[in-house]
């Protein structure tokens, strides 16, 4: 059978033993401007945020840092600190439980009862529950999904997922993508060996929504009011009018999404371009990271136009970011005296970092997919 | 599609307080499955001696049944059922020794926890220089220190319920934490760079 229905069990399970946290208040609500980092550090919507990747927390953090720009050292590094405390748990086996749990029962007398441990949601829940991925708005996306796919075990998922509706079914068996175009205007590169059902209402239903088993590439139409679904088993990714390429077949180990412009939530972290987010299956862990080799994605700045002589390095950076589309965070006030004088062109985007860093005296590292500029500042 | 990613918490806790007390012991058993993983997280950190960890977890269930029809006023079971699971633990652990365990002087049983710290190695690609002050920053925290960070970031009690829980003051609470982060947060302060 299809990992679905190995691990749902054993996910739903695991959400029983999450933390049980209250619904998010209007986290809004809280003057944050006014924390300090301890205040951060231990402020509960903050820490959801840091352990739990909530888009609705996302959302909130990234806004509210755009509000208060010069707030994202603090955060970076309330984040950076709580990001360190990972204690080993011990995973407690669910026939272990079940046995304690019998043994209670036994010891106050009680028959069986339903086992509460072993529950499994029904089939509707096995299939929406786990792991989403929500992508909003902007251009290329790349869902990959690294995985020697086996068509026997990938079928059933796909099958139960489409199961009784009458959707329509486009196959390719051939060699070469195959281009289905949807009623929306959306179109639809198929990989081979890969498939894809919707139903003929698609167009004007609340979700629009897409099965997957395999590999393809979408061109999203926008139509904000009909937000588009992707379905493949483990991920659900939900896109505002984009284009972007999932592959999913089931025997992989990680999920991995690319994104080369635009902007992309998957389960609460937002992804900018040369972003990459690996969700390992079996720890069901994400990791964000920036590529190896990050391209360029602002057509208007060229390469070229990185020749600089005396200046700042602010504007440097911003044209860096920009060029990118990476966030770089540094310290407005350390570094407003620094200058660059550099050629950076035909430079990879590492390199570029190296030379301005060499520059200005100062050091960089990425983190969760930003370059963090540590610096002493200039004279 | 997002009620059931953000389970309600509340949902599974609404009604076992009221099966109790209806004598069903299904309510019994479905709080047993959804905190049984935590307690017993809790309870080895007190002794490695796992039947004991169990029996301990077993006796905290079966009082809890005896006593369902005073149970009323149980706000937070999380709350109620770590403080019985400590309490139990630790008083076994008197029992079995109470010549070695000071079991009087308050706040001075074991607290045996261990981080990830290669996870974060490699999640963070620390350099061996931050890893190493890792290391230290983190086998320099206090029992206490590393009671307060469990129950504060894994078991996301409230201070006050950690208060209770470790019999402390609240002020306290606030400094075990306030110190123990900033023991963390030093490890974090220096500029390294870090090869690409």
């Amino acid at each position: 059978m299809g990992y679905p229905y190995l691990t749902a069990p054993l996910k739903f399970f695991s959400l029983f033993y999450s933390r049980s946290s209250p619904e998010p208040e209007h986290i809004g609500m809280k003057d944050y401007q006014a924390y300090t980092l301890t205040d951060l550090m231990l402020d509960e919507n903050f820490i959801r945020w840091v352990q739990e990747q909530r888009s609705a927390d996302q959302l909130f953090w990234e806004e509210w840092l755009r509000t208060y720009p010069d707030k994202k050292s603090l955060v970076m590094e309330a984040r950076r600190v709580l990001e360190s405390i990972n204690i080993r748990q011990e995973n407690i086996p669910k026939e272990e439980i079940q046995q304690e749990t019998a043994r209670l029962l036994k010891a106050i007398g009680a028959g069986p009862v339903k086992d509460s441990t072993s529950h499994v949601p029904g089939p509707f829940l096995r299939r929406w529950w786990p792991a989403a991925a929500v992508l909003i708005i902007g251009p290329s996306i790349w869902l990959v999904s690294l995985n020697t796919a086996s068509k026997i075990t990938e079928k059933p998922l796909y099958a139960e997922q489409i199961g009784s509706r009458h959707l329509i079914e486009r196959i390719n068996h051939g060699e070469k993508p195959d281009t289905a175009r949807l009623s929306d205007g959306s179109w639809i590169s198929i990989e081979p060996n890969s498939r894809i059902a919707y139903s003929s209402g698609f167009d004007t239903a609340a979700i629009r929504e897409v099965y997957l088993s395999g590999a393809a590439f979408f061109q999203v139409a926008k139509s904000p009011h009909h937000p588009f679904h992707v379905i493949t088993g483990e991920v659900t990714t939900v896109v505002l009018g984009t284009s972007f390429c999932i592959r999913s077949f089931e025997k992989d180990t990680t999920i991995q999404v690319t994104v080369r412009s635009g902007k992309v939530s998957v389960s609460g972290f937002i992804l900018t371009p040369n972003q990459r987010i690996v969700y390992k299956k079996a720890a069901q862990s994400y990791q964000r990271m920036l590529l190896d080799q990050p391209a360029m994605v602002a057509p208007e700045i060229t390469d070229g136009n990185m020749i600089y002589e005396d200046m700042p390095v602010e504007q440097v950076f911003s044209q860096l970011s920009k060029a990118y589309g990476i966030s770089i965070v540094y310290d407005n006030e350390l570094l407003h005296m620094c200058t660059v004088t550099a050629d950076l062109k035909g430079e990879t985007f590492y390199h570029k970092l190296d030379l301005i860093c060499r520059a200005i005296g100062a050091a960089y590292e990425v983190i969760d997919g930003q370059v963090i500029i540590q610096s002493g500042g200039c004279q | 599609m997002m009620k059931i990613l953000s389970p309600g918490a509340s949902a599974p806790d609404a009604h076992w307080l009221q099966q109790l007390q209806h004598n069903d012991a299904e309510g019994l058993a479905l709080l047993m499955g959804k905190y049984y993983g935590d307690l017993y997280n809790y309870a080895s950190k007190f002794t490695r001696d796992e039947g004991l960890v169990r029996d301990c977890i077993q006796e905290v269930f079966i009082s809890l049944w005896e006593r369902r029809k005073t149970a009323t006023a149980i706000l937070s079971p999380r709350h109620y059922l770590l403080r019985a699971v400590k309490n139990k633990v630790l008083k076994a652990l008197y029992k079995k020794d109470q010549r070695h365990f000071p079991f009087d002087v308050p706040g001075e049983y074991d607290f045996f926890q261990e981080f990830n710290i290669e996870q974060i190695i490699i999640e963070k690609q620390l350099s061996e220089e931050k890893a190493q002050k890792l290391r230290q920053a983190l086998s320099a925290l206090s029992k206490r220190q590393h009671e307060v960070i469990y129950l504060k970031f894994y078991q996301h009690l409230a201070h006050g319920q950690i208060a209770e829980q470790m019999d402390i003051s609240r002020q306290s609470v606030y400094n075990l934490l306030h110190e123990s982060l900033e023991k963390l947060r030093s490890v974090w302060a220096t500029p390294t760079s870090l090869p690409l």
